[in-house]
């Protein structure tokens, strides 16, 4: 096991830029931290740590030197991967009327493909990411762009020290240490005072073996107990993690609560403000719009982000099927907590806690899926 | 750098030339079939009920079933209901104009695996529609079947599509058995709703030996998959057509997801074994 100062982890970032990639971290901006680019180990959230709970979110200050210190912010990769608006064709039309047939010339958008580093990706979010691939990359029809972009895309994983109150990663076995599907793995090890931290390296890949393989010397620094002093960071979090959800069964339970009155119950409170699926690293979900410019003779197809929470989402014929609020709330928890395993072999949660932190009523689906739980016993 | 791969074709729409328009119904509708064909190239192959996405220039897109025969290999026939703007544009598209598909997709009945010698086909409303493909592939292999059964329940007379169909699938040796919502002067045949036929006017061997492949609103199939099962039909021998809001036709946009089911890529067509849990959930 290789450890890296903090120097080592500026080269790796310089590193990465000199090969080519655009590389992203996270950074403070607009009273968050969120993936962004960065430049240097000095765009990284020295000084910061988030306090979240159900429908709060705030940054405090922290007096050590750590630069991963935090849990995760409202936005997450899926930002960059799977864009919020993205062109798919242009449409246009010979101008009817002229007596000559109406013809219709179609051109597929092919968004540029981008190799990204992101640095900091979080055990939870690359599980998000996991899932995303599985839904945009390896379904029956892949979304050739997301494909390309994810084969492009380095991670450098940062393991969590630091989780919130809102997280139960080790319920959906996301965390809070990275399984698999990075180049590198980080555990930050913050020294005391002012001492600098330290990031012990774990190697996923071929890339990720190069990656290291090329730094400068001067960049690595051993130290015999690293390897356990790492290993304890991520148990000191998983021992501090105490929110959970019972996995076992939950599809079934969930099949068999469908007409359970506590939808009703949650619909009370619920907004169907959609900012759980927004904030959701692995809701994927999208709306196809076409829009005509003045002349009416050419269209756009434009895919952007959707969500079950719309009354739009479910439109069928003349008015939207899931009508009310608690239709549309138990579409989202069944389909995050149930049927994704029918759909995808596996949960469509990863344990993150955004979908708590960023409700803004505080709804929270451990303590939904408990109360259903305890409905059915 | 990386090449994109090629899009899957279903993401791509291609131009089809309306060369025909048919209006279906008596007057009770408004109810017409676009007759198209690519403008490049040749008809792509289908399996009865699969779905295309058709498109109206700057409109939009709705998914609409392919309605022809199988071997009609001059054009692919889709019935479409006016209900809003994009149905309202297809069907107002001119012989000579030109519509987008992306399709056909879908799960299709599955006539190749029926092992029943009785074949019962239900329709209601424009549910007929993505069943005149597999009633005309049944005829084309009726020495499968002792019997093939078509029941069709429609709102009106008026309200009837396919009229000359149903007298030439009669001829042809299928029992054709219709019945109305609200009947109006004319009619003798039978007022009520298609679970109601069934067990009385249409008598069957039901508990050992029928197929049932059944299409129409959710409400007409909920209720005639209960009579089926009444009448002592197993549940993995009634087939049913499911539809939410398609919008992708690609598994990646989630719109159309029916509990467990992403439609565009497990349906149209389900058994009821399979949906039964969820079918009868208001509002899934």
């Amino acid at each position: 096991m290789t450890t890296l100062t903090l120097e080592g982890l500026d080269a790796l970032i310089a590193a990465l830029d000199g090969l080519g990639y655009e590389v992203h971290g996270p950074r403070v901006s607009g009273g968050v931290i969120a993936p962004d680019r960065i430049a240097s180990v000095d765009d990284l959230p020295l000084g910061w740590t988030d306090e979240q709970r159900g429908g709060h979110y705030r940054l405090r200050p922290r007096t050590d030197r750590a630069r991963f210190g935090y849990a995760v912010g409202p936005r997450s990769w899926k930002e960059i991967l799977h864009p919020a608006r993205t062109p798919v064709w242009t449409m246009e039309r010979t101008p009817p009327g002229d007596g000559t047939p109406v013809e219709l010339r179609v051109r597929m958008h092919e968004p540029p493909v981008v190799a990204r580093a992101f640095v900091g990706v979080r055990p939870c979010e690359l599980a998000a990411i996991a899932k995303q691939d599985r839904v945009l990359a390896r379904g029956p029809h892949p979304d050739p762009t997301y494909g390309a972009n994810r084969a492009a895309n380095v991670i450098v994983a940062v393991n969590c020290g630091d989780p919130a109150a809102t997280c139960f990663c080790p319920s959906q076995g996301t965390g809070p240490r990275t399984g698999d599907g990075y180049d590198l793995a980080l555990t930050e090890l913050v020294g005391p005072a002012d001492d600098e931290p330290r990031y012990v390296v774990e190697v996923g890949s071929q890339r990720g073996a190069e990656l290291l393989g090329a730094l400068p010397e001067g960049c690595l620094a051993e130290a015999p107990d690293d390897e356990a002093s790492a290993r304890a960071v991520t148990e000191r979090a998983a021992a501090a993690i105490t929110r959970t959800v019972e996995a076992e069964g939950i599809k079934e339970l969930l099949y068999e609560s469908l007409e359970s009155d506590r939808w009703e119950a949650v619909a009370q409170r619920c907004l169907t403000c959609a900012n759980c699926t927004l904030a959701c690293p692995t809701c994927f979900c999208t709306d196809l719009e076409d829009v005509t410019d003045l002349t009416g003779d050419r269209a756009d197809r434009w895919r952007v982000w959707d969500s079950c929470f719309s009354l739009a989402f479910s439109q069928l014929g003349p008015a939207p099927h899931r009508a009310s609020a608690a239709s549309r709330y138990r579409q989202w928890l069944v389909h995050k907590m149930g049927s994704w395993h029918d759909q995808f072999g596996e949960s469509g949660c990863v344990g993150c806690g955004r979908c708590i932190t960023w409700c803004p009523v505080g709804i929270d689906l451990t303590e939904e899926l408990a109360a259903l739980r305890q409905e059915a016993s | 750098m990386t090449v994109p791969p090629a899009f899957s074709p279903l993401l791509i729409p291609v131009p089809y030339r309306v060369v025909d328009k048919v209006r279906e119904d008596g007057g009770g509708d408004d109810v017409t079939s676009l007759h198209v064909v690519p403008v490049e190239g040749d008809l792509p192959p289908f399996l009865p009920a699969q779905v295309s996405m058709l498109g109206a220039f700057g409109v939009g897109e709705a998914a609409i079933s392919v309605s022809s025969a199988v071997d009609n290999r001059r054009f692919h026939a889709y019935t479409i209901r006016r209900a809003g703007p994009i149905t309202g544009a297809l069907v107002d598209t001119p012989i000579g104009g030109v519509i987008t598909v992306r399709g056909p997709f879908g799960t299709p009945w599955p006539l190749d695996e029926v092992a029943t010698s009785q074949l019962l086909i239900v329709g209601g409303g424009l549910g007929i529609a993505p069943l005149r493909a597999v009633i005309e592939q049944a005829i084309a292999e009726s020495h499968r079947f002792d019997r093939i059964v078509v029941v069709y329940g429609a709102r009106s007379p008026e309200a009837m599509v396919y009229r000359d169909d149903l007298a030439r699938w009669a001829g042809q040796g299928v029992e054709v058995a219709l019945t109305v919502d609200a009947a109006s002067p004319g009619w003798d045949g039978p007022v009520g709703v298609v679970p109601a036929l069934l067990g009385g006017p249409v008598t069957m061997g039901w508990h050992e030996d029928v197929t049932a492949f059944v299409c129409g609103p959710d409400v007409m199939m909920h209720f005639t998959a209960q009579r089926l099962r009444e009448l002592g039909t197993g549940a993995a021998r009634i087939w049913l057509t499911t539809e939410r809001n398609m919008q992708c036709g690609n598994a990646l946009c989630g719109h159309c997801q029916l509990g467990p089911f992403i439609v565009c890529r497990d349906g149209p067509v389900v058994s009821y074994e399979q949906i039964e849990r969820f079918h009868r959930v208001k509002g899934l």
